[in-house]
């Protein structure tokens, strides 16, 4: 990032009567763009034109295409627009206000503002445990994606006969994120340029395959296409549409704080997100959809190339693949940064690029299984939304209610058990047992590993009731484990803005 | 390199990064919290989406 304060390139700036280094410089630099330190406003990357973007970048990857199939397999193309306006936008909107909005503020990345809220053990916690399962296996899909996007166009230009499942799609994959790696390298601006020719190139591909669907098929045939592989019963094929398409929303979570923090204000991060990731989402999701029930099959690697031949097959498919990368690119690099403030000391001084080397790992050894997180897709996206909805209330909960939008800066960084944020032992016992709590909903109304449903959950779903349980029991909560004469949290002190405790 | 020296410098600009900022939401608070109209815009969406999807499973 070149937006440095420019008091460092001066020569008069100096710290302790010496001159800065050159080294020193850059090592605060680093801090700024690829670690802790807060990012001041003349430094911020995004605007609300640039922030549209980069989320439209988000959206338009092949996960949405893949999604669209996904619902699919539920209901038809009526309901589908339902579930998909309905999960994306509602859960869009809540996991946003749960991110984006307090980073921007602040300018501070999520799991260094998640301290105020759950502590600093309870955000190692739950980032080693749940996000570290989501962004891994986010990362993985997106690998294997593009590794059979590849394999397809090998296959047509050049008469391979390459399996989805075969060692070379693992190979491609690996390319992949070898490709998002060095992009993550370089930092925040080289995502960017990468989104600014990508996204306008998926809007083409998405326009083409509009207009091929409607040459191909019309407008009856596609609202009497029926699902692909529905369970019996149409409430609960509709409320699992829904579900998925919440859970898809909510796994927008982990990486969404970090790129927040480099916009240039709150209302620069919420609306051009839910611009990208909510309505531009839909409308992908839905080619997707429309797609899938037309050619029979949920998988866009496979119905791509069936749809308007082989060469804008071969187009569309290198786009994707190309736009695969800038979707894991941003998703590495919010996970680096959070990798570093969720590891305490351990990767403190590890640089940059070895950080976001190590995070791939995982990414790189689940690649060698491409089949796995296909196959499981319902189930991955899912579970990873039980326990992010459930974080979404808390978080909610106490920046809006309980704190009024105000955080300590000084808290966020004070060391230990000096910080007013430090709870009991490193953590928050209100938010942690209000986030299970809301796990706990969530999987009482709607089992996704065997599948069980609550009669409840046809009309609630069981994301919706995991954010209002957890969100109301942190507010209850709070009050009892971190009462204003015992000082944790800072919750009695809400409009203060003196330093941390010294 | 010297790592106090570094230490010392990352530490100093922190500290200085978050005079900046919270001088700024002390002086203009509207500037950079959401206001309560977008928050309840944002809200409204959000219930009325959902009611949507009531009368559609209903």
């Amino acid at each position: 990032m070149d937006g440095v304060d420019y008091r460092f390139r001066h020569p008069s700036y100096r710290i302790g009567g010496f001159a800065l280094m050159s080294q020193t410089q850059e090592a605060v630099r680093q801090a700024g763009t690829f670690g802790s330190l807060p990012v001041l406003k003349n430094e911020r990357e995004w605007g609300f034109a640039d922030f549209t973007w980069v989320n439209i970048g988000l959206a338009i990857a092949t996960w949405a295409f893949l999604v669209g199939g996904a619902t699919a397999l539920f209901v038809g193309f009526g309901q589908g627009i339902a579930a998909m306006i309905i999960g994306n936008v509602a859960g869009v909107i809540i996991m946003l206000l749960a991110t984006t909005v307090i980073s921007s503020r602040y300018g501070v990345e999520q799991y260094t503002i998640l301290r105020s809220i759950f502590g600093f053990g309870g955000v190692a916690l739950i980032f080693f445990t749940v996000i570290t399962f989501t962004e891994v296996g986010w990362s993985a899909l997106l690998g294997a994606m593009f590794g059979r996007a590849t394999a397809q166009v090998s296959n047509v230009v050049f008469g391979t006969a390459i399996d989805p499942n075969s060692i070379l799609v693992t190979v491609f994959a690996l390319i992949c994120i070898a490709v998002a790696w060095a992009l993550v390298a370089k930092g925040p601006v080289s995502i960017k340029a990468f989104n600014r020719i990508v996204a306008p190139g998926l809007a083409l591909v998405i326009v083409g395959l509009i207009i091929y669907l409607f040459t191909q098929t019309t407008w009856t045939d596609l609202m009497a296409a029926a699902p692909l592989a529905p369970f019996d019963d149409p409430a609960l094929n509709f409320a699992i549409a829904v579900e998925f398409n919440l859970g898809v929303a909510f796994s927008w979570w982990p990486i969404m704080g970090s790129l927040g923090r480099l916009t240039k204000s709150p209302q620069a991060s919420l609306w051009p997100a839910f611009i990208g990731l909510a309505i531009v989402t839909i409308i992908a999701q839905l080619v997707g959809m429309a797609s899938a029930l037309t050619l029979g099959d949920w998988d866009p690697t496979v119905w791509l190339m069936t749809a308007g031949g082989a060469v804008f097959g071969v187009i569309a498919l290198l786009f994707i693949a190309f736009a695969n990368i800038t979707s894991l690119a941003s998703i590495v690099y919010s996970n680096t940064l959070a990798l570093r403030q969720a590891s305490g000391k351990l990767f403190a001084t590890t640089r940059w690029e070895v950080l976001a080397a190590i995070f791939l790992v995982p990414a790189a050894i689940v690649s060698f299984f491409p089949g796995l997180l296909y196959d499981q897709f319902l189930l991955f996206v899912t579970f990873s939304g039980a326990f992010l909805s459930a974080v979404c209330g808390t978080v909610i909960a106490d920046y809006f209610v309980l704190r009024k939008q105000r955080i300590n800066l000084g808290a966020l960084y004070a060391p230990g058990s000096k910080s007013r944020y430090h709870f009991h032992g490193g953590f928050n016992l209100a938010a942690m047992i209000s986030s299970l709590a809301g796990v706990g909903t969530y999987l009482w109304l709607y089992n996704p590993m065997t599948l069980e449903t609550d009669a409840l959950f046809n009309w609630t779903t069981a994301s919706v009731p995991a954010v209002a349980v957890s969100f109301v029991l942190h507010l209850l909560l709070t009050p009892l484990l971190n009462s204003a004469k015992s000082g944790r949290g800072g919750y009695e002190l809400p409009t203060e803005l003196e330093s941390a405790k010294k | 390199m010297n790592g106090q020296q570094q230490e010392a410098a990352l530490s100093q600009e922190l500290k200085r990064r978050i005079d900046v900022i919270q001088s700024d939401e002390a002086g203009d608070e509207s500037h950079r919290a959401l206001t309560s109209t977008e928050l309840w815009t944002a809200w409204i969406i959000v219930f009325v989406t959902l009611a949507i999807g009531l009368v559609v499973s209903l």
